[in-house]
């Protein structure tokens, strides 16, 4: 797991994630009302996962994230229309790439 | 020759493009059809990763070769219509709330062998009694206790709809293992992947029906197997069981950081053989030292539920699928269960778990 430190009681909580303009932007929304935007590039180029190949998405589309997918509590599993899938963000990851 | 459904049945083995779902739910399929005692099967893959597809385009081959009567297995990848692309989803996550189900509890250790089951067992028997709906889900494929411990023979059997399994219940508690369905002596040697499928199944295909508490009995140890228990069930918290001596406890430590590491709680930690009072003389002997697992969850800062003690009244009834908090409820060593059935009852319903998992939305 690439996020081992949990997160202390306390720290934001997303309340909401939310895939907007087919796919281009990841909106997410905390608990202690912050609220950000993320790119699919931004979140593509930020994957945690180990398999970092990249492929193009299909001719004549843009990146776009086509499915969010719950992992336990801790996190979600994103899908990109170039095939990868494999990465999993943690709420902590997701408050990073929110805020910086 | 086989028919479709024994050939989609023994696809379900083989994961699909995805490289997880099972090839028959993964949508992939095209089409299957037949001719002599050949088997042709098309499916649709993404252009951009057929390289990749391969192994599964032999994996297929492979599993519809071994049915009897077939000759030869042709498997064609089809590329994936890009017009078609399917719409953004959200799809049905692995780690959603199961239907009916309030809170899901882990029990759990770092070690086999210090009494998870018996007070998982004993637990749920408790919490029923307190009057909460409860259901056991024995997740420890490896080692099902679950059957013994309720003294359960029978065989679960299909639900009115034909599709779920129905749990057995006993003590007023819902029970299901995997060693209702495989014999008592046979081992159970499963790849990683075959437990993950059959605790989904065992998660989402039983009719648990309304459960206030579903208590996860967990494999011992701190694997793959107990992870992806954690990835697919939204649990509430879990709690650790350990014997009170060190060797014991440095395995509850990691059980705890497991559960740390995918944000699930911790709602206590169990001292188990925690102290013995000799039944002839009336000593009391510490065999495997005392209040360690007390010290340890101070340590790591999580609550801790109680101890039970070394006492062959529990031994004897544990073995005799007649649990001493069903069969014994006066007995001290069942108020001893008691005690912690209460302490998790409030630590899961009184300072009700705020962090709700997020929406996900597909806009």
């Amino acid at each position: 797991m690439s996020d081992p430190s949990p997160l202390p009681p306390g720290e934001p909580w997303p309340e909401e994630l939310r895939v907007q303009d087919s796919g281009a932007q990841f909106k997410v929304t905390f608990d202690d009302g912050v609220v950000g935007s993320i790119s699919a590039e931004r979140l593509r180029e930020a994957s945690p996962s180990a398999d970092k190949s990249r492929n193009p998405p299909p001719p004549g589309q843009p990146l776009a994230i086509i499915e969010v997918e719950q992992m336990g509590n801790y996190a979600v599993r994103i899908g990109f229309n170039d095939g990868h899938s494999t990465g999993i963000y943690t709420w902590r990851l997701l408050r990073s790439l929110t805020t910086h | 020759m086989p028919s479709q459904s024994e050939i989609l049945a023994a696809l379900a083995a083989v994961p699909g493009p995805d490289g997880r779902t099972p090839l028959p739910q993964s949508g992939a399929i095209d089409g299957v059809t037949q001719r002599d005692d050949k088997v042709f099967i098309a499916i649709r893959i993404n252009p951009a990763e057929a390289a990749k597809m391969a192994p599964m385009q032999a994996a297929v081959e492979r599993a519809v070769k071994a049915l009897p009567g077939v000759g030869a297995v042709l498997v064609t990848l089809t590329a994936e219509n890009a017009s078609a692309k399917p719409a953004p989803r959200a799809r049905p996550a692995r780690g959603r709330p199961i239907e009916g189900v309030d809170k899901i509890i882990a029990v759990a250790s770092g070690k086999g062998g210090v009494g998870k089951s018996t007070t998982a067992c004993n637990l749920a028997i408790g919490l029923a009694r307190l009057g909460l709906k409860v259901g056991v889900l024995d997740a420890d494929v490896f080692g099902p206790s679950m059957p013994r411990l309720f003294g359960i023979k029978e065989k679960p059997t299909l639900a009115a709809d034909g599709q779920k399994l129905k749990p057995i219940e006993k003590y007023g508690v819902k029970v299901m293992s995997i060693g209702f369905l495989v014999e008592d002596n046979s081992a159970i040697v499963w790849r990683g992947p075959m437990v993950t499928s059959a605790l989904n199944q065992f998660l989402r295909d039983v009719e648990w029906g309304e459960l206030d508490v579903m208590v996860i009995d967990m494999p011992p140890g701190t694997g793959d197997v107990q992870l992806t228990i954690a990835q697919n069930a939204p649990m509430s918290g879990a709690v650790i069981v350990s014997t009170p001596q060190d060797l014991s406890l440095i395995d509850a430590r990691r059980a705890i950081a497991m559960f740390k590491q995918v944000e699930t709680p911790i709602l206590g930690v169990v001292e188990n053989m925690s102290y013995f009072v000799c039944p002839h003389c009336g000593t009391r002997s510490d065999i495997f030292a005392h209040g360690g697992a007390r010290h340890e969850a101070e340590a790591q800062g999580a609550p801790f539920l109680g101890e039970t003690p070394l006492h062959i009244l529990i031994r004897e009834t544990s073995d005799g699928g007649a649990p001493v908090v069903a069969t014994a409820p006066d007995s001290p060593q069942a108020k001893a269960f008691m005690d912690i059935a209460e302490r998790l009852r409030s630590a899961l319903f009184d300072t009700a778990n705020k962090r709700i998992l997020p929406r996900i939305v597909m806009d």
